[in-house]
C-alpha cells in the first residue's frame, strides 16, 4: 500500500510539504533544546584548580525532597532544587575518608571570595569576573600551584599570589598588597608568586590559620582533595560506599517526609566532572541551560504535536475522495490505515532527519547567545551528542504517526459509496466526542483559572501556562462550533455589507466550519501564547519595577566592586556626618520547604538579609513589624506567606543559601516581595551562610553632603544615587526578558509556519470551487474578495478567541503576583499581534489563491 | 431566420505541448442557430471540448473570431468574459457544478449576486418549477442526488435567460434513466422557452435529443446531421473513430 501512497504523492505535494516543514521545524527545535540540556548536563568547564586531584568532594549542591517510608528501601528523589550558595563539609570527614581503601592522602580545601586591591582602591580583575578566591597554601598541591618566586606564607600577614593576578596587579615578591576579605581590607606582604595562572579563576594563598579565619566556618571546609594511586572512579565508589551516599552525580540534602532533615551528603567528582566542583557559577549556568532547554523543548513538543496534528488532519480531509475511491475498489480500512501510517512514519523520519542539522546549528547559536548574555561562562562549549538527535527523531516520527492515526481514523469511516459524491463538501458534522472533550477542557481551563484567582500567590502565577494550554486545546476542539457561532453572530451583518464577497465568505465559513477551525486553531494558539507570555512578563516586570521604585527610600546605595562590603564599611558609613540611617543588605536565595496539596515541596525564593531598624527601605509591612527581625526570625512577602500558609507568629521551614535548615518564626508580612525578594531574614542569620560572608549593599539615608564622603569610605566601593540605582535594577531585568522573548520568538515562528501551512493547503485545495465561481461569472477580483473576507473572518475569530484565552490567564497571573486583577498591557504589543495575525491570514490565503486562479477555470473544474 | 446564437469564423486553436504544437481546432467555421439544441460529437482528441470552450468564451482562439449573439467575444479580457458569462452564457458540467456552501436557491441565484442584479422572481419560480425542485430550494448540494444536482445546474444556467446554455457532458456521471430525464428536461426547455443549447457529449443516445449534431475529427467539422437517431449517430461516430485510428 505504501507504493500506492508514493504513486499518489505527486498530487499531494503541497500538503505534504506543509507537514514536512512543520515536522522539520519541530525536530530542529527539539534538537536545539536537547543540545541545551545536554550541554547543561554534560558540558564541562576545563578542570584547572583540581587538575592534580584524582577525586574531589564538595558540599551538596542541591536540596531534594525524598520519599522514604521504609528505611531499608532506596530513597526516591521527588524534587530537587539547586542551592544558591556554596555549601561546606565538616573537617572531621577527613578522618573517615582516610580510612577508605585506596585513599592515600586527603587535602582539605577552603575556598572563599577575596579581592586584590589596586593602588586606587579598585579590585584587580581576576582571570574571570568575580572569580578571585582565597585558599590555604596547604591546598596549593590540588592544582598544583608551585612557587615561581619567593617562599610560602609563614605568618598571618603573608600571602602568595598566583602569577596571572600578580602580573595584572604588577606585584612582585616582597611588596605589600591589600586584600579584601570577610573581615575587611588588610595589608599583606607578598612572600611568593605561584604558577600557573589559571584561565577560569585567580588565587590568593594564605596560611592555614588565616585562611580559616577568612573562610569563617569553624570546623568546616569547602572541599576535600582525595589522592590515591588507583582508578579515581574506584576510589569514588569506595568513598560513596563508606559514607553511604547515593551514587549520583551530585549528592543531596535529604529530607525526611516528616522528621528533621537528614545530614547532607557530599558530592564526589572525578575526571571531567571535577570542573563542576571548582566552578560554582558553571553549575548555576548548567541549571539554567537544563531548565531553559527543558521548558523550551516542552513547549516545542507541545506546539509540534498541535501543529502537525492540525496539518495532517487537513491533509487527510483533502484526501477524502481518494481514500473513498480506494475503499470503493476494495481497500480495507486496515489497508488504508497502514498506508497512511507508513506514509506518516516515512514523512516523520525524513522530516525529522532533515531538521537535525539545522537544530544543531540553532542549539550552538543559542548557547553562544546565552554565553554572550552572561548566562553561561565563556569556557562552556556546546556538547553535540547523539541523544538529542535521537530524541528529536523519535519525537518527530511519533508525532507524525500519532497525528496520522488520529486523522485517518475518521477517513476510514468514509463509506465507499461516498467516493464519487461531492468530495469537496464538508463530510460530517464533527462528533459528539469532540464536543464533550472540548467542553471538558474548557471547564478544566476556566476551573483552573478560577482556582488560581482564589488561591492567589505564586501558585496562581505559575498556573498561567496550564490555563493557556487547557483553553487553547479547548478552543481547538471546539473550533467548528466556535467558527459557526461567530458566523451566526457576525454573518448577517457581513453578508449585507458585502453582497458578493462577504455573503459567499459567510456561506463558506458556515458550511466548512471544520476546515476553518483547523486554520483558526494555530492562530488562536499564537495569539493566546504571545499575549499571555508578553503581558505576564510586562505585568510582573512593571509590578517589580514599581515596587522597587516605591519601596526604595534610600538617598544613596553603596555597592561593593569586589566580593562584598566588609563590616567596617557599614560602621564607617553610620558615622558619616549627614547620614541618618544605614541598612546592610545581603542578597541570597533560600529554599522554602512546605506542604502543598499534601506533598512536601521545595521552592527557591529570592531572599535578602537586612539589618534592623530598616532605613531607606519600605517593604510595605502589612502585619507584624520588621523591627523584630533579629535572631531566628523571618519576614515573608504576603505571596510567600500564602504559599507557606502561615501568618505572623508561625514557624516556617527554610534552607538557607548553603542548605542549612532553619525554622524561623514569622515576625512580619510585607507587600513588596516582587521588588525586593519574598523572604527577608536577619542580616546576621544570613551572613554566615553565604559564600563571601559580606554585605552586598548599603542603603543609606542622608543629606546631599553625605554622597561625597560615602565614596571615600573605603576601597572597592561604588556609590549610586537613587536614580543610578533604579537604572541598575532595570538592567538586571533585561536579561530575564531576553530569555522569555527568545522562547516566544521561536514559538511564534513555529506557529507562523503552521498557519501559513494550513492556510496554503486549505486554499490550494479549493481550486475547483474557485474555478466554478469563475465559470458562473465571478471575476478574479470577486473570488479574491471572497477570500479576503474569509481571511478577515478567520483573523477576527482568532483574535477574539485568543484574547478571550489570554485575558483570564493574565488576570490570574496579575492577581497572583500583584494582588490586582488588571494586567499591565502595552497597546503597541496588542497592535503588533493583531497586525501579525491579519498579515498571516491575508498573505497565506491570498498568495496561494492567486496561484490557483491562474490558468483556465474550465480545466480546473474538471478536477 | 434571425442572427445565429453563435458564429465561429475560421477559428483555430493551437496548444504547445512540450515542443509539439497541437492543433485542437483548424479553421473551424460554424453558425449555431438560435432556439435550437445542438450536440457536438467526436472521438477523444477531436477538439470538441475546445470547440465548446471557444464558443463559450472560456478560452480564446489563436486566430479567427467568435460572436455570441452580436458581441465578439474572441478578443475579450478575462474579466470582460467573466462578466459576460453572468448573463449571456449558462454552464452545466459533468460534475462539481454547485458551490457546496450554498443552498439550491442560492446556487441558482449566484450569477445575479455576482453581477449585483436581482433575478426576475416570476421567471425564477418558473425555472425552479420546470426543473422540478420546488420543494428542495433550501437543500444543500450534498443532500441531493446526482440527477437533482444536474437539475440545479440547469436551473442556474437558465436563470439569467442566457443567449446560450453550454453543457459539457452533462449526463456523463448519471445513470441512463436519470440521464434521459435530464436530457428530456433540456429538450423541453429548448422547445418551450426557445432557449439555445449547445452540448458536448460522446454518448449517441444523449446526442439524439438534439436538433442537429456536429461531428468533429482532428479539429475540423466533418459532418452535420439534422434530427438524427441514436443509431445513426453511433454509426457515424464509429466510422469516424475508425478513420481517425487509421490516419
Amino acid at each position: 500500500m505504501l507504493r500506492l501512497a508514493f504513486a499518489t504523492l505527486r498530487g499531494r505535494l503541497s500538503s505534504l510539504a506543509g507537514s514536512f516543514l512543520a515536522l522539520l521545524f519541530a525536530a530542529a527545535l527539539v534538537t536545539a533544546c536537547g543540545l541545551l540540556v545536554e550541554t547543561g548536563l554534560r558540558g564541562s568547564t576545563p578542570t584547572e584548580r583540581y587538575a592534580a586531584t584524582p577525586v574531589v568532594l564538595t558540599g551538596p549542591r542541591q536540596a531534594s525532597v525524598v520519599k522514604n517510608d521504609a528505611s531499608d528501601e532506596p530513597v526516591e528523589v521527588t524534587e530537587t532544587v539547586p542551592l544558591d550558595e556554596p555549601s561546606t563539609l565538616p573537617t572531621s570527614l577527613a578522618t573517615r575518608l582516610r580510612q577508605v581503601d585506596g585513599v592515600q592522602d586527603v587535602v582539605p580545601e577552603l575556598t572563599f571570595p577575596v579581592a586584590l586591591l589596586a593602588g586606587d582602591g579598585s579590585a584587580v580583575p581576576g582571570a574571570a569576573p568575580g572569580a578571585t578566591y582565597g585558599h590555604a597554601w596547604d591546598s596549593a598541591r590540588l592544582t598544583p600551584y608551585t612557587l615561581r618566586a619567593g617562599r610560602a606564607p609563614a605568618a598571618s600577614g603573608e600571602v602568595v599570589i598566583d602569577a596571572g593576578l600578580a602580573a595584572r596587579a604588577g606585584l612582585t615578591v616582597g611588596v605589600r598588597a591589600r586584600v579584601l576579605g570577610r573581615d575587611g581590607v588588610r595589608a599583606y606582604t607578598v612572600t611568593g608568586i605561584a604558577g600557573p595562572g589559571l584561565t577560569g579563576q585567580s588565587a590568593v594563598f594564605f596560611t592555614a590559620g588565616r585562611a580559616a579565619e577568612l573562610f569563617g566556618h569553624a570546623g568546616r571546609v569547602s572541599a576535600f582533595g582525595v589522592f590515591g594511586p588507583g582508578d579515581p572512579d574506584a576510589i569514588k565508589d569506595a568513598i560513596a560506599a563508606k559514607l553511604g551516599i547515593a551514587q549520583e552525580r551530585s549528592a543531596r540534602v535529604s529530607l525526611g517526609v516528616k522528621g528533621a532533615p537528614a545530614e547532607a551528603g557530599p558530592a564526589v567528582y572525578t575526571g571531567g566532572e571535577r570542573g563542576q566542583a571548582e566552578n560554582p557559577r558553571a553549575s548555576a549556568a548548567r541549571e539554567t541551560l537544563v531548565a531553559l532547554g527543558g521548558s523550551l523543548g516542552g513547549i516545542a513538543v507541545m506546539v509540534a504535536a498541535f501543529v502537525v496534528a492540525g496539518t495532517f488532519g487537513l491533509a487527510q480531509r483533502q484526501r477524502r475522495s481518494e481514500i473513498a475511491l480506494l475503499r470503493a475498489v476494495g481497500a480495507t480500512p486496515a489497508q488504508i490505515r497502514s498506508m497512511t501510517g507508513n506514509e506518516a512514519l516515512l514523512l516523520g523520519i525524513t522530516a525529522s532527519a532533515a531538521g537535525l542539522l539545522p537544530g544543531v546549528a540553532a542549539g550552538r547559536w543559542l548557547v553562544g547567545e546565552l554565553t554572550a548574555e552572561g548566562l553561561a561562562p565563556e569556557a562552556f562549549a556546546p556538547v553535540v551528542g547523539p541523544v538529542p538527535m535521537l530524541v528529536a527523531l523519535a519525537v518527530g516520527t511519533a508525532t507524525a504517526w500519532l497525528s496520522a492515526r488520529g486523522a485517518v481514523r475518521r477517513a476510514t469511516r468514509v463509506r465507499p459509496t461516498e467516493a464519487l459524491g461531492e468530495a469537496a463538501a464538508e463530510p460530517h458534522a464533527p462528533g459528539r466526542g469532540r464536543l464533550i472533550t472540548g467542553l471538558v477542557f474548557l471547564a478544566l481551563g476556566t476551573g483552573l483559572c478560577g482556582l488560581a484567582m482564589s488561591v492567589a500567590g505564586e501558585t496562581a502565577a505559575m498556573s498561567a501556562g496550564g490555563i493557556v494550554i487547557l483553553l487553547v486545546v479547548a478552543a481547538a476542539l471546539l473550533g467548528p462550533w466556535l467558527v459557526r457561532s461567530a458566523v451566526a453572530l457576525a454573518g448577517g451583518l457581513l453578508a449585507r455589507t458585502s453582497r458578493v464577497g462577504g455573503y459567499l465568505a459567510v456561506a463558506n465559513t458556515r458550511t466548512a466550519a471544520g476546515r476553518l477551525a483547523s486554520v483558526v486553531s494555530p492562530l488562536i494558539l499564537m495569539i493566546a501564547f504571545a499575549g499571555a507570555t508578553v503581558f505576564a512578563q510586562t505585568t510582573i516586570g512593571e509590578a517589580t519595577a514599581r515596587q522597587a521604585a516605591e519601596g526604595t527610600r534610600a538617598d544613596y546605595v553603596v555597592q561593593a566592586a569586589g566580593p562584598g562590603l566588609p563590616p567596617e564599611v557599614a560602621r564607617a558609613a553610620r558615622a558619616v556626618p549627614g547620614v541618618t540611617g544605614v541598612t546592610e543588605i545581603i542578597d541570597t536565595g533560600v529554599i522554602g520547604d512546605y506542604e502543598e496539596l499534601g506533598d512536601r515541596t521545595l521552592r527557591s525564593y529570592r531572599a535578602f538579609g537586612l539589618t534592623v531598624p530598616a532605613h531607606g527601605l519600605d517593604l510595605d509591612v502589612r502585619a507584624g513589624s520588621l523591627d523584630r527581625l533579629r535572631g531566628t526570625t523571618v519576614a515573608l512577602s504576603t505571596l510567600a506567606a500564602g504559599s507557606f500558609g502561615v501568618s505572623v507568629g508561625d514557624k516556617v521551614r527554610l534552607r538557607l543559601g548553603d542548605g542549612t535548615p532553619v525554622t524561623p518564626t514569622v515576625v512580619a508580612l510585607y507587600g513588596r516581595g516582587l521588588g525586593f525578594g519574598d523572604v527577608a531574614l536577619p542580616h546576621d542569620l544570613v551572613r554566615g551562610h553565604t559564600g563571601s560572608g559580606m554585605t552586598d549593599r548599603l542603603l543609606v539615608v542622608g543629606d546631599a553632603s553625605a554622597g561625597g564622603r560615602l565614596a571615600a569610605l573605603g576601597p572597592a566601593v561604588t556609590v549610586l544615587d537613587s536614580r543610578d540605582a533604579s537604572a541598575a535594577r532595570d538592567e538586571a531585568m533585561e536579561l530575564n526578558n531576553w530569555v522569555n522573548l527568545l522562547a516566544l520568538g521561536l514559538i511564534i515562528v513555529f506557529i507562523a509556519i503552521s498557519v501559513v501551512n494550513t492556510l496554503v493547503m486549505a486554499t490550494a485545495g479549493r481550486a475547483r470551487e474557485f474555478a466554478l465561481l469563475r465559470l458562473v461569472g465571478g471575476t478574479r477580483r470577486q473570488v479574491l474578495g471572497v477570500l479576503r473576507w474569509e481571511a478577515l473572518l478567520v483573523a477576527a475569530i482568532a483574535l477574539v478567541a485568543g484574547t478571550a484565552i489570554a485575558v483570564p490567564t493574565l488576570m490570574a497571573v496579575s492577581y497572583g503576583v500583584t494582588g490586582s486583577p488588571i494586567p499591565y498591557v502595552r497597546a503597541e504589543v496588542c497592535l503588533a499581534v493583531a497586525a501579525l495575525t491579519l498579515g498571516l491570514a491575508f498573505a497565506a490565503t491570498l498568495l496561494p489563491a492567486r496561484a490557483v486562479l491562474t490558468g483556465r477555470p474550465a480545466d480546473r473544474v474538471r478536477g | 431566420m434571425s442572427l445565429p446564437a453563435i458564429r465561429m469564423n475560421a477559428v483555430t486553436k493551437t496548444y504547445k505541448q512540450g515542443a509539439r504544437v497541437v492543433h485542437a481546432l483548424r479553421e473551424v467555421t460554424a453558425a449555431l442557430p438560435r432556439g435550437r439544441f445542438t450536440a457536438v460529437m467526436g472521438p477523444s482528441g477531436s477538439g470538441k471540448s475546445t470547440f465548446l470552450h471557444c464558443a463559450a468564451g472560456l478560452d480564446t482562439p489563436t486566430s479567427g473570431t467568435v460572436h455570441l449573439g452580436e458581441v465578439e467575444i474572441s478578443r475579450m479580457s478575462e474579466t470582460q468574459l467573466s462578466e459576460l458569462r453572468r448573463d449571456r452564457a449558462g454552464f452545466v458540467f459533468q460534475s462539481f457544478n454547485l458551490i457546496p456552501a450554498l443552498t439550491v436557491m442560492e446556487n441558482i441565484t449566484l450569477p445575479f449576486r455576482l453581477a449585483g442584479t436581482r433575478p426576475d422572481p416570476a421567471w425564477l419560480d418558473e425555472v425552479v418549477r420546470r426543473v422540478g425542485l420546488e420543494n428542495r430550494t433550501r437543500h444543500r448540494p450534498s443532500q441531493l442526488s446526482g440527477g437533482q444536482q444536474q437539475r440545479v445546474a440547469i436551473a442556474r444556467a437558465l436563470a439569467t435567460r442566457p443567449e446560450v446554455v453550454f453543457a459539457d457532458e452533462p449526463t456523463g456521471a448519471l445513470d441512463p434513466v436519470t440521464a434521459a430525464d435530464v436530457l428530456g428536461l433540456l429538450r423541453r426547455l429548448v422547445d418551450t422557452t426557445g432557449q439555445t443549447a449547445v452540448m458536448v457529449t460522446h454518448d449517441p443516445v444523449a446526442a439524439a435529443h438534439a436538433d442537429q449534431v456536429l461531428f468533429l475529427a482532428d479539429g475540423v467539422i466533418v459532418e452535420e446531421l439534422l434530427s438524427p437517431s441514436a443509431g445513426e449517430i453511433a454509426r457515424r461516430i464509429s466510422a469516424l473513430g475508425r478513420r481517425t485510428a487509421a490516419a
